[in-house]
């Protein structure tokens, strides 16, 4: 439990962040792509492990494997494709997970793939917060470093361009940290979920707030507050925690509809 | 300035969307010094020419330079206007920090207080200097393209391609438009994509008739046959600075 808190605590920094840009850049159904195809990482993991009794073959480093591949073939397609580019990002999200449980179906022995795909925070384990910390740290150093230019490529990639930004591998290097920022997610709420928790929290802020900083202060302060909320509410209830987090989040968004009418 | 060296030079440009051809053996100088204006109808392939000088579409056969290199290699030396961006209609973003956007470029990582100033001054220019910290989204039609316009002529380029600058403009920021154009004239190249001959005419040296092919003419010597060719059909010339209007190609 003391895990699942530090690691929440520290995700909501990542999601905060990256949650940012991928909903002022219109992206959240690539991130959706990218973290429901892990799952065919994570069985892999299992399958290797499970079959062969690889131990390395951990299911987060499958996931970040597997993430981390999508990434690149969401945006190849979504760079390059000239039509119909919805329906082949479509198709990798499915084809994805549908590799995953066969996967998880071959892998001998009892797998509860529930919990890769709703989140279990008894998965987080020690060493994890401290890959957590990590991918928090590499996501702060390159959103933050580069937010002038993630900036400019979400407000008009043709003028970022025009300007000679190198938009494409830009786009690519934000498509991987939504990859390493699902992954850092999985833990805690599940692949299924965990594009809620990348795009609600941001989308709220981003109604109150009038930066794209302001909004990413205001998402990490906004999981801050529901991600243990829902933990917490978790333990007393005995209900899974990724749900509870989702609806807190979905809750506050409601509000900032109430709220943060924009001038 | 000198009025020697090409801007943009043109060569026997071709470009299809698919196998719809767009622009058909262009041959087209743009010098230094000069406003240009491209003209034609909807469709007629203007903006799709500003496109190609900007190597935004790569040409089926003919080539395009930009100061004697290839568009991507001159595209830090242009000023870029776009009709309009389709952004986030919620992105929580300032007029200064569009503005701003103007002065990023390859191997700039962040932005600092000169371009800011920068920033402000090409507010300035375009006559919205307060509204420097307003909500992007919150403005209207009109401010926004003149914020888009700041955007282009805060990195000073030495050529500014402007795509209908004016459509949603009203006639007091014409005026404003106008006076800009006048103050950075001699300094860049001028291309200006309009629709709207009456009001460009006043300020261009050179409009090129763009309707699938191309054609330059001095502003001084267009004449209704210039248009029937590029429309198809009769059109009513207005005369600029004259009082009334005659009837063209009677």
């Amino acid at each position: 439990m003391r895990n699942a808190m530090i690691v929440g605590l520290l995700s909501s920094v990542a999601f905060g962040v990256i949650g940012s840009y991928v909903v002022v850049r219109r992206v959240s159904y690539l991130a959706g792509a990218i973290a429901h195809s892990s799952l065919l990482g994570i069985g892999a993991a299992l399958f290797m492990r499970g079959r062969f009794g690889w131990t390395a073959a951990d299911p987060l480093l499958g996931a970040l494997i597997a993430a981390l591949l999508s990434a690149f073939a969401v945006w190849w397609v979504s760079t390059y494709a000239k039509e119909r580019e919805d329906a082949i990002i479509g198709a990798i999200w499915s084809v994805g997970m549908a590799g995953g449980l066969l996967f998880l179906s071959c892998t001998p022995g009892y797998v509860d793939a529930m919990s890769y795909l709703f989140g279990d925070v008894l998965l987080v384990g020690g060493w994890q917060m401290w890959l957590v910390a990590a991918l928090d740290l590499a996501v702060l150093l390159l959103g933050i470093g580069l937010y002038n230019r993630f900036q400019a490529l979400s407000f008009d990639e043709e003028f970022a361009t025009v300007r000679g930004l190198p938009v494409k591998s830009t786009s690519l290097l934000l498509l991987c940290m939504v990859a390493l920022t699902v992954v850092v997610l999985v833990s805690v709420a599940g692949i299924v979920l965990v594009v809620a928790l990348l795009t609600l929290p941001a989308a709220a802020a981003g109604r109150i707030s009038s930066s794209l900083k302001g909004m990413m202060i205001g998402a990490t302060l906004i999981g801050v507050v529901t991600v243990p909320s829902g933990l917490f509410l978790s333990y007393n209830w005995d209900l899974p925690a990724g749900p509870l987090i989702v609806l807190l989040v979905a809750i506050v968004y409601l509000g900032s509809w109430l709220k943060g009418r924009k001038a | 300035m000198s009025n020697e060296s090409p801007v943009i030079s043109i060569r026997n440009l071709s470009f299809s969307y698919g196998t719809a051809p767009v622009i058909e053996n262009a041959s087209l100088d743009v010098l230094q010094g000069q406003v240009t204006s491209f003209v034609g109808p909807n469709g007629g392939g203007k903006t799709t020419l500003l496109r190609l000088i900007l190597g935004l579409e790569k040409p089926d056969s003919g080539c395009v330079e930009v100061f004697g290199c290839s568009p991507e290699q001159a595209r830090s030396r242009i000023g870029y206007m776009p009709q309009h961006v389709r952004h986030d209609h919620l992105f929580p973003v300032t007029v200064l920090e569009v503005v701003m956007m103007g002065r990023m470029g390859a191997g700039r990582f962040g932005l600092g207080g000169r371009d800011r100033q920068k920033s402000l001054e090409a507010l300035d220019k375009v006559g919205l200097a307060d509204m420097a910290a307003k909500q992007y989204p919150t403005l209207s039609g009109g401010q926004r393209q003149r914020v888009l316009m700041a955007r282009a002529i805060a990195s000073s380029p030495e050529l500014l391609l402007m795509d209908e600058p004016t459509s949603m403009i009203d006639a007091a920021s014409q005026n404003t438009f106008t006076h800009m154009i006048e103050q950075i004239r001699g300094e860049c190249g001028i291309v200006i994509v309009s629709h709207d001959l009456g009001f460009v005419s006043s300020i261009v040296d050179q409009v090129v008739l763009v309707n699938r092919s191309v054609r330059s003419c001095c502003v001084q010597n267009l004449d209704s046959q210039c248009f029937e060719s590029l429309y198809g059909e009769r059109l009513r010339v207005f005369e600029h600075g004259a009082a009334g209007e005659k009837e063209g190609a009677l």
